[in-house]
């Protein structure tokens, strides 16, 4: 039997009906995928640490009542997010943004020169999604950490596809925006664009 | 390739450069581990009811096997327990008094209602047969040493008599030859003898060999004395 080339929902099947193999399968291609979505939507990594555990623990539990009507990478990462609205419903408001005065420290205290030039890429892009609005940075997340179409992830976050598009489209142009600020551009290569002129 | 396109994929590019976070190994291992007991409760659980299924069958197929089994063996017994109504309901025609046995009444029909005969003789199948009886009287006759008393043995003793099987193939045919008169005769002979074992004996010959022969009524009541006990 070979898992590894078997679809996701395949493989939940497979699970569901007592193969434990299957799940390992599943849950190698999907973890990092599932654990970054959840760990930018919220900002704190304890809490994304819990979320996500009960993000894998409601797929567990719904195993045996899953049909294959829809791709299982919409099914979870809908589970993801309802962990994620329903948190931030009971304990704050979503669009909880980092202020500029913020930005500012984080940018100060990663000087170009003591670190290394992807990883200040990484941290200023990691800077620029969190200063997003919610709706556009999950939109976002969800084209660059998941193979699914735009209709997909309307049904993911439960908009129209209008909607998701028009979310991409300002969550690309703000980021752009963001990362010019420290003078990153697209003209430029990722390995000569990196530090801050 | 568009400026649109280039921007898409220097951002996707720089996204997947940033895009090194892992759950930690520890996370990982928690929800295997939670998936496998997850896996292994759903096989209890299915074990557990196939299990149930089994249980419930076992139990009703023993009750109905225990059930045929205690009808055919000891049917008197099993229409007591399960009927004790339709027995506590008086009878179409009340035998008589023990001082009256031997004497028909005028008031009673001389000849018992067909089904109740038919009722003694079902409730008398699994006792032994008349060959039995008969073997023990020819038996008693033939072996009894002198000066014995005459007395027919216990019912029981009857029953487990080891040479009954042995005098069944001789009385057969002596006992295809009575007719149902003679056999009204002995009986009424034996009952005034008071051998009332030997007399039920015959009476249950002659209800098997002349079921629709007609019993005077005060013959066929003298048997009905131990049942109403």
């Amino acid at each position: 039997m070979t898992l590894s080339t078997d679809s996701d929902e395949t493989l939940m099947l497979a699970y569901a009906n007592g193969d434990i193999g299957s799940f390992e399968t599943l849950y190698q291609r999907h973890k990092d995928g599932l654990y970054r979505y959840v760990l930018r939507q919220v900002s704190n990594q304890d809490l994304a640490h819990d979320l996500y555990q009960d993000c894998w623990s409601r797929i567990i539990k719904a195993s045996g009542s899953y049909r294959p009507e829809a791709k299982w990478s919409t099914w979870a990462y809908r589970i993801a997010h309802n962990l994620v609205v329903d948190h931030y419903r009971a304990f704050k408001p979503l669009d909880s943004e980092a202020g500029d005065d913020e930005l500012d420290s984080q940018t100060t205290s990663h000087a170009p020169d003591q670190l290394h030039e992807q990883q200040v890429l990484s941290t200023q892009l990691t800077h620029c999604l969190t200063r997003l609005p919610a709706v556009q940075r999950e939109v976002f997340i969800l084209t660059q950490e998941t193979d699914l179409t735009l209709q997909m992830i309307a049904e993911v976050v439960a908009a129209s596809h209008e909607a998701v598009k028009t979310r991409l489209r300002y969550a690309r142009t703000a980021l752009q925006d963001c990362l010019a600020k420290f003078g990153i551009r697209p003209s430029n290569t990722a390995h000569d664009t990196g530090a801050r002129p | 390739m568009s400026q649109h396109d280039s921007e898409q994929d220097f951002l996707a590019k720089l996204y997947a450069q940033s895009a090194q976070e892992q759950p930690p190994a520890e996370l990982d291992k928690r929800i295997l581990q939670q998936a496998k007991a997850q896996h292994t409760h759903k096989r209890f659980a299915r074990t557990l009811r196939w299990q149930r299924f089994v249980s419930v069958a076992a139990v009703m197929v023993l009750c109905v096997y225990i059930f045929f089994d205690m009808r055919h063996q000891h049917p008197v017994l099993m229409e007591e327990q399960i009927l004790p109504q339709q027995k506590s309901l008086p009878e179409a025609s009340p035998s008589a008094a023990p001082g009256e046995q031997l004497e028909p009444s005028e008031e009673q029909p001389a000849i018992a209602p067909t089904r109740q005969l038919k009722e003694q003789a079902a409730k008398r199948a699994a006792e032994p047969t008349l060959d039995d009886y008969a073997a023990d009287e020819i038996r008693d006759s033939n072996t009894l040493p002198a000066g014995q008393d005459e007395t027919p043995l216990p019912a029981s003793q009857l029953f487990s008599s080891p040479e009954i099987s042995a005098a069944k193939g001789m009385t057969t045919e002596t006992n295809e030859t009575i007719s149902p008169d003679n056999l009204l005769n002995q009986i009424t002979q034996l009952l005034k003898d008071g051998k009332q074992a030997e007399a039920e004996a015959f009476f249950i010959q002659l209800k098997e060999q002349f079921p629709d022969y007609p019993v005077p009524d005060y013959i066929a009541s003298s048997f009905d004395k131990p049942e109403k006990d």
